[in-house]
């Protein structure tokens, strides 16, 4: 009886939905008007006319062809252009094609856009790189193959993390359903965004109001592994000059395991020979705590630093927008929310694990205006960060500052923009740390830039444009001016062919723990050394990446478009954490450290941030093809392939550096304790009357002449790309499929097994199939069936992550 | 396979080319109607209207065939293509082409202050200085029009035409 209810509503509703999509004005009809000669119609009122045009409808071809190939960008010069016409590798991704692709979160929807890899780290948490240089310096920490290198904006606000220099995703506040479009700029862009903007920027804009807006949109999907994502937004353009509205979300999703991984860690003799490598494996929470105390691993309390590891992902926020257009000179738009988020995701820190969970709570606000020409936008974003819970000292608190103008100056076929910026980020762990001596800062920390700049645009022939932009940009740390630049020219060989090329300089800026590291790390019980101390450097580098682009546009035919695009960069002044000495204090005064006594030593590892003669060069291309086939068939697609190199690579990890300074010194003050203590024991009858040194220590550094050149370094995939398939075989079904391809790839950290070259694992080539299902009930309401990975290879995305298999979701989506 | 992806190309071009044409000629409607409802003050003593195309030669050839048959009140309909912005002369309305649409800041600043009714044939360009943009809702023909934007050329437009536009500023 149930069963007839549902399929009586079905009808009912397929019934309306008829009715409402092929309704036809009453007395026109699209035969009447299509046999209606130019006279008769050009005797038609406008209203006349627009109803008749309405019966025969803009074919779905013309406006696709819009949508798609028509596209406007604005992250590319700061002004609304063509993005056909645009001198930089841009990409426009619009909420039409991020819906229909069924793509369940901002990063996976990226995979949409060409030259950008995305891999999954667990469910709904993940690495999002621009072309290559991902992993820079190799052989360290995991953390150094986040992307630090991709300035990540909402409306035109950095949400770039400033404590070591990444994007954590999961902190992004904004939903998918705010989403208005996605644009992408590839390569360096310091010169028209500021610093960190160095492989692209990817700029989420959200919807604005206008009289077409809908008044309230809900969106909700659930599938497997407990994944609920739901975003509400209330929307209302009060009058011309008012628009309010505000949104909510809320993303759960689960792991698809709860274990973790436990990193390789040998345990050595008194020789140095290897006797045991636990670790390396997957483990239960609970067998991970006894390898950790049986091996003394750390000194964590893994049930507080991992309370649900089978968490994978939980965000939820709210925003609120306001558009004020008091006149035609002046427009306002705010936008204000407040988020919190919970990850379980790859690691930032030092844990024997490869797993982090980590947790923010965000206050954010944005205000952009346009005030007779004068373009401004002011952001404060304030963020409680636990970068590494359940460790002491990496919680802490940031303010950040933004304040940038400029204004447009058009003479003719000339164009200037004058700009000044201004951003200050503050980081403060006082509060938050047990004790003073505990903590990565200790103190209230400032990282402080103003810019100056100016973007020339000029077309002496309605063919060749000329752009110039230029920024000069003071840092307090390091004390110094950075100059940047991008010059780019398009020539249009006719409408449908435009030849680009680009050169550009960009930097990232430096990073809280760079300059202001100061945390000691306490492995007292845990052996040699006892104390690890991380600290800043006084002057940090700032790596600079240069870049050579080309780049070629077509349309051979009016409803395809090829976008085909080279580069060639090089990055130098790389940084990165290394050991800078290692010391032994063999008498302290205190008799209970008296080696005299049999007591153990105190040695102390100092790691600083140092300037690396690290190099890199980054080549590649990347294809795009958007066809539209027919009003019911869209294919969209990309394919980049690239290389990385590293020049002047340093082949050894912090742990080799630290055992290269080790050897210098600890064999001897060994036999130099036991020489004196023996001859104490046998009264002189053995061993050395000479008593061992208070203090020992080295600083040896590995040989420059050991600097390798010519090494590959494969942390991205040297091909990877996706397929679309947008199909709507009746009016109520669209059909997307993706097909989502990245080839092998390694990634470096210093948790290199014995015997390894270079890499410490790879992850193979991955190939997942995506499908979308979406049924129009009506002009309103689309009930949809959503598979990311539906063939379920099971297999990992990212080094020492989870295996991501098949996500199956369900949903509805309603606009009102 | 070949003579599969061939005949998929052959049939998506003729589709493209067909509904194309169909969209100029509505498009070419529009811009007459806006003719008949605009006033240009310093053009008053004149005997014609002139429409200027940049750069669309679809919607050119469409106005030409409604200029062969229809006038602006008494005054004759003149159509002009050009495919540069400085090509262009005096106009009582300016076209301009998708494929023209970054020029726009260019003609914006050249056409300062002149009595003129620049129309896009891309949305959002009304933010660049254009009066009225052509733009698809739901599958509809539709405008958008920035008053501001057409007070500040010294010309008007009846309340009528505002109305059935989707105002920008």
């Amino acid at each position: 009886m149930k069963k007839i209810y549902i399929l009586l509503v079905w009808v009912a509703l397929h019934i309306f939905n008829a009715n409402t999509l092929f309704a036809q004005v009453e007395g026109l009809t699209r035969e009447k008007v299509l046999s209606m000669s130019t006279e008769e119609l050009s005797g038609l009122t406008l209203d006349q006319l627009m109803e008749a045009i309405d019966v025969v409808g803009v074919s779905s071809m013309e406006e696709l062809m819009n949508l798609i190939m028509n596209k406007n960008i604005v992250s590319a010069s700061k002004s609304d252009e063509n993005a056909f016409e645009s001198a930089l590798s841009s990409t426009v991704l619009s909420s039409r094609e991020i819906e229909e692709s069924g793509a369940t979160s901002i990063e996976e929807a990226l995979r949409l856009v060409p030259g950008v890899i995305v891999r999954e780290k667990t469910n709904g948490t993940y690495d999002v790189q621009i072309r290559g240089n991902q992993n820079m310096p190799m052989n360290n920490m995991l953390f150094y193959a986040e992307n630090s290198n991709t300035l990540v904006m909402v409306n035109g606000r950095p949400a770039f993390n400033y404590g070591n220099g990444n994007m954590l995703w999961e902190t992004l506040p904004v939903s998918l359903g705010e989403v208005d479009r996605i644009e992408v700029v590839r390569g360096p862009a310091t010169a028209l965004y500021g610093p960190n903007a160095v492989s692209g920027v990817i700029n989420i804009i959200t919807k604005r109001m206008n009289s077409q807006t809908p008044l309230a949109t809900v969106n909700f999907q659930q599938g497997n592994h407990n994944t609920d994502i739901r975003d509400l937004s209330i929307k209302k353009q009060v009058c011309d000059k008012l628009g309010v509205g505000v949104s909510t979300y809320y993303e759960y999703r689960d792991r698809n395991t709860t274990d973790i991984y436990a990193f390789p860690n040998p345990v050595k003799d008194d020789l140095g020979n290897i006797t045991e490598i636990p670790g390396d494996r997957y483990v239960s929470l609970q067998e991970y705590a006894q390898l950790d105390e049986t091996y003394k691993w750390s000194n964590d309390d893994v049930s507080e630093s991992y309370d649900d590891t089978g968490l994978a992902k939980r965000k939820t926020g709210v925003n609120g927008y306001i558009e004020y257009k008091p006149t035609a000179k002046i427009s306002l738009f705010a936008n204000g929310g407040y988020m919190e988020s919970k990850a379980i995701t790859s690691l930032v820190g030092d844990n024997p694990t490869s797993y982090n969970q980590r947790e923010a709570t965000i206050k954010h606000g944005t205000l952009n205006g346009s005030i007779y020409g004068v373009n401004l936008k002011a952001s404060v974003n304030n963020t409680l960060y636990d970068y590494n819970k359940g460790h002491p000292g990496w919680k802490m608190k940031s303010e950040q500052y933004n304040v940038d103008m400029d204004y447009l100056i058009q003479l003719g076929s000339f164009a200037v923009r004058p700009g000044l910026s201004y951003q200050s980020v503050y980081y403060d762990d006082r509060a938050y740390s047990p004790s003073a001596d505990i903590g990565f800062f200790r103190d209230r920390i400032v990282l402080r830039n103003y810019a100056a700049s100016a973007r020339f645009d000029y077309t002496p022939i309605e063919a060749l444009r000329l752009v110039a932009a230029l920024r000069a940009e003071k840092y307090n740390v390091p004390d110094k001016m950075m100059p940047t630049y991008q010059f780019s020219a398009t020539y249009k060989l006719n409408d449908n062919n435009l030849l680009r090329a680009v050169y550009s300089r960009a930097n990232q800026s430096t990073f809280m723990t760079n300059a202001y590291s100061n945390y000691k790390w306490n492995r007292v019980g845990l052996g040699a050394p006892e104390i690890v101390h991380f600290g800043g450097a006084d002057n940090p580098g700032m790596m600079v990446m240069d870049m050579l682009e080309v780049g070629y546009r077509t349309k051979p035919m009016k409803n395809l478009m090829l976008d085909f695009e080279a580069f060639y960069t090089k990055g130098k002044d790389y940084s990165a954490l290394m050991p800078d000495s290692m010391s032994t204090v063999t008498f302290t005064g205190d008799p209970s450290l008296n080696p005299l006594l049999g007591q153990v030593a105190n040695t102390t590892l100092h790691i600083s941030y140092r300037d690396l003669e690290l190099e890199s060069t980054n080549y590649g291309v990347t294809l795009r093809a958007d066809w539209i086939v027919s009003e019911k068939l869209i294919i969209n697609g990309h394919v980049t392939y690239q290389q990385t190199i590293a020049d002047n690579f340093m082949d050894y990890n912090r742990n080799q550096i630290a055992e290269l300074q080790g050897a210098e010194y600890v064999p001897g003050m060994k036999k130099a304790i036991k020489d004196y203590l023996t001859y104490v024991a046998t009264n002189g009858a053995a061993g050395a009357n000479t008593p061992p040194l208070p203090y020992y220590s080295s600083s040896t550094q590995p040989d420059a002449s050991e600097f390798k050149d010519n090494v590959k370094n494969e942390a991205v995939p040297s091909f990877w790309g996706s397929l679309t398939l947008t199909y709507k075989p009746i009016k109520l079904i669209t059909l997307t499929t993706q097909a989502y391809y990245f080839d092998k790839y390694y990634i470096y950290t210093q948790w290199d097994m014995p015997g390894s070259n270079y890499a410490t694992g790879h992850i193979d080539s991955k190939l997942s199939l995506n499908a979308k299902v979406s049924y129009h009930l009506s002009k309103k309401v689309d009930v949809f069936f959503n598979g990311r990975n539906i063939l379920n290879n099971d297999s990992q995305e990212y080094l020492y992550m989870d295996n991501i298999g098949a996500l199956y979701l369900g949903g509805v989506s309603i606009k009102l | 396979m070949n003579k599969i992806l061939l005949f998929i190309c052959v049939f998506s071009l003729w589709t493209t080319t067909n509904v194309c044409a169909q969209t100029s000629k509505f498009k070419a409607l529009f811009i007459y109607n806006f003719s008949l409802n605009v006033d240009w003050p310093g053009n008053a003593s004149s005997d014609k209207v002139v429409v200027t195309v940049l750069g669309d030669d679809e919607i050119q050839q469409e106005l030409e065939s409604i200029s062969k048959m229809k006038k602006v009140g008494s005054k004759s309909l003149v159509v002009k293509s050009v495919d540069s912005v400085k090509e262009i002369e005096d106009s009582q309305i300016i076209f301009v082409g998708s494929s023209k649409s970054s020029l726009m800041p260019i003609l914006d600043s050249y056409q300062k202050n002149k009595e003129v009714l620049i129309v896009a044939d891309k949305a959002g360009l009304c933010k660049q200085g254009s009066g009225i943009c052509f733009t698809t809702v739901s599958g509809k023909l539709r405008f958008e029009i920035s008053q501001s934007m057409i007070e500040a050329h010294s010309i008007k437009i009846s309340q009528k035409i505002v109305s059935l536009g989707i105002p920008v500023q």
